[in-house]
């Protein structure tokens, strides 16, 4: 369904052009889940966003991304954005920013949705509410007329996952989605996205620098580092038999950190 | 003892109301003691009040009721000197015009060490810290995360502090980096025998630091664990949620643990 290969990207700053991204090549099939894996700075974010066509001007992006057969990164720009907007929807890490804070959330969904698909209001009202029942949000009125900061980070963040699912996207590309948002809500929005798959077959391209989360939900992972792709498998394959020394050392410091906390939990 | 608090209450009064004021209670009755030399983790969500209680406990926030009471032995130094203190923010607990080494020195020009003397304890610090002694010249853009929580950590024991307030302090770095610096926690305060109130979300991360754990809901206190071996044992609903989602989240399955 996605298939990107030897995406290269670089920036010119001044005049000196620095290389942020070389060579990362993956295939994603459809309802599977791809994590990327990496820590800050590693590219991660730069990645997604030049798949997507979200970079400025001065970054040049070299090589493909074959979506449905054809390459998004030498569509033109009006199509892509038609692309975007219907077939490939992005979440980013911070829900509060995503929503502006002076209308409903019923108000900006049915915006959203009026954008895309020609709806009247009510339809569109009433299809976002459908959404939010079937992603387990109970009581989708009472959200529909709330401002943004009268709910929760995580509430916000399942909200925008539900308003990506309205037009049916192909793709969904979560950047660090529950980086700001707490434990409790993290489940959430984890097992929100894991449903998102089963039941509307919506591909996933999952970033996180969480190896844990990773480990949760991808069926394969690609571990970039310094802008390199260092590891790429099954997830089975990557977790328990890297072949980066990187990787080997993302999982050791994780398990350090966590291996007090797991010791007396069990192990659960 | 140490620090002792007793029954901190704190409300903030809401700017949403323009003609009656609105006060939101964010602290509501929290009594802890803090030994010499122990770390105690306080593990909540995101606005259930964590800040605003570190706050009090440094002065920069007066309490509406309660006391914060410190030990003899501490309330007669001087402030800066009993009491330290590290943010997550490491960008903006810094002056970004300052270099390293003048940002370290703040704290010992106000104990009057000599200017003789400054260059040499820098030296000590930054080595105590685990960073080069020829990063004093430099600026904070030109360091990483880590390294500039370190020089954070250096300036907050320059002084020789009792008690150092963590808040979130590994909460903005990767993984490895936070183990990094928690070792870097645990030494000193073997070495140097500083008690910790230690702020986080993250019970990971807690477990790794503190001796004891408070779990805090809506400005209080829900449950207590002395002993992180009895974690499991909690009764509190909310602990035992919280517990559940992070046991969820934070163990990744099915990989081989290599120590075993
Ligand atoms: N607009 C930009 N101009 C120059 N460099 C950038 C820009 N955006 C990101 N970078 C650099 O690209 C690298 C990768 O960044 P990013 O993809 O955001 O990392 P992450 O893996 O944390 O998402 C970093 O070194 C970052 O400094
Ligand atoms: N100076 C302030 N004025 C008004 N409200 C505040 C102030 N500081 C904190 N609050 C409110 O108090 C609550 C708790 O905040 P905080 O102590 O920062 O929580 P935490 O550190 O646990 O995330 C939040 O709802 C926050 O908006
Ligand atoms: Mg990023
Ligand atoms: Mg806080």
């Amino acid at each position: 369904m996605l298939e990107v290969r030897e995406l290269n990207v670089s920036v010119a700053t001044g005049n000196t052009q620095s290389h942020l991204v070389s060579d990362v090549s993956f295939t994603l099939k459809e309802d599977q889940c791809l994590g990327i894996l990496g820590e800050s700075g590693s590219g991660k974010s730069v990645s997604c966003s030049a798949i997507n066509g979200l970079l400025g001007e001065q970054f040049s992006v070299s090589g493909q991304a074959i979506f449905d057969g054809e390459n998004l990164l030498t569509m033109p720009s009006k199509q892509r954005q038609d692309m975007r907007g219907q077939q490939i929807a992005m979440i980013m890490q911070s829900p509060m920013t995503a929503f502006n804070p002076l209308f409903t959330i019923g108000n900006q969904a049915v915006e959203t949705i009026k954008q895309h698909q020609p709806h009247s209001t009510p339809d569109a009202k009433k299809l976002f509410c459908e959404i939010l029942s079937k992603v387990n949000l109970k009581n989708p009125q009472y959200l529909l007329s709330k401002y943004p900061h009268e709910l929760s980070g995580g509430m916000l963040q399942r909200i925008m996952v539900a308003l990506a699912l309205v037009l049916k996207p192909k793709l969904i590309i979560a950047d660090e989605p529950t980086t700001a948002i707490d434990y409790i809500s993290q489940r959430e929005v984890i097992n929100e996205l894991q449903m998102v798959r089963e039941r509307f077959g919506t591909s996933i391209i999952f970033v996180s620098h969480d190896l844990s989360l990773v480990s949760h939900i991808a069926d394969s992972v690609l571990v970039m580092h310094q802008g390199k792709m260092v590891d790429y498998g099954s997830t089975q394959q990557v977790f328990n038999a890297p072949s980066s020394q990187h990787t080997r050392y993302l999982i050791d410091t994780r398990l350090k950190l966590i291996n007090r906390f797991k010791h007396v939990m069990g192990g659960v | 003892m140490l620090l002792e608090l007793k029954d901190i209450t704190k409300s903030f009064a809401k700017d949403d109301s323009w003609f009656f004021k609105r006060y939101q209670d964010v602290l509501k009755g929290v009594s802890l003691s803090l030994n010499k030399g122990e770390c105690i983790g306080i593990v909540g969500e995101s606005g259930s009040g964590k800040s605003t209680l570190g706050k009090v406990i440094l002065g920069l926030e007066t309490q509406d009721s309660g006391s914060v009471t410190f030990s003899n032995e501490i309330s007669q130094l001087p402030r800066h000197k009993a009491v330290s203190v590290v943010f997550q923010d490491y960008n903006t607990s810094v002056n970004p015009r300052l270099n390293i080494a003048q940002i370290i020195a703040e704290p010992l020009i106000n104990e009057g060490l000599e200017k003789s003397q400054l260059k040499a304890q820098i030296s000590k610090l930054l080595i105590e810290v685990g960073l080069e002694d020829s990063m004093r010249a430099r600026y904070p853009h030109q360091l990483s995360g880590g390294q500039l929580q370190r020089v954070c950590i250096a300036r907050a024991i320059a002084a020789n502090p009792r008690f150092i307030l963590l808040d979130e302090a590994v909460s903005s770095l990767d993984v490895s980096i936070q183990v990094q610096i928690l070792d870097l926690l645990l030494e000193l305060k073997q070495s140097r025998n500083i008690a910790y109130l230690f702020i986080t979300h993250d019970i990971a991360v807690a477990s790794y630091l503190c001796d004891r754990l408070m779990f805090f809901k809506d400005g209080k206190i829900v449950e207590q664990v002395n002993d992180i071996a009895a974690l499991p044992l909690v009764t509190n609903e909310y602990t035992k949620n919280l517990l559940n989602a992070a046991s969820y989240l934070e163990i990744p399955f099915d990989i081989n643990d290599v120590d075993k």
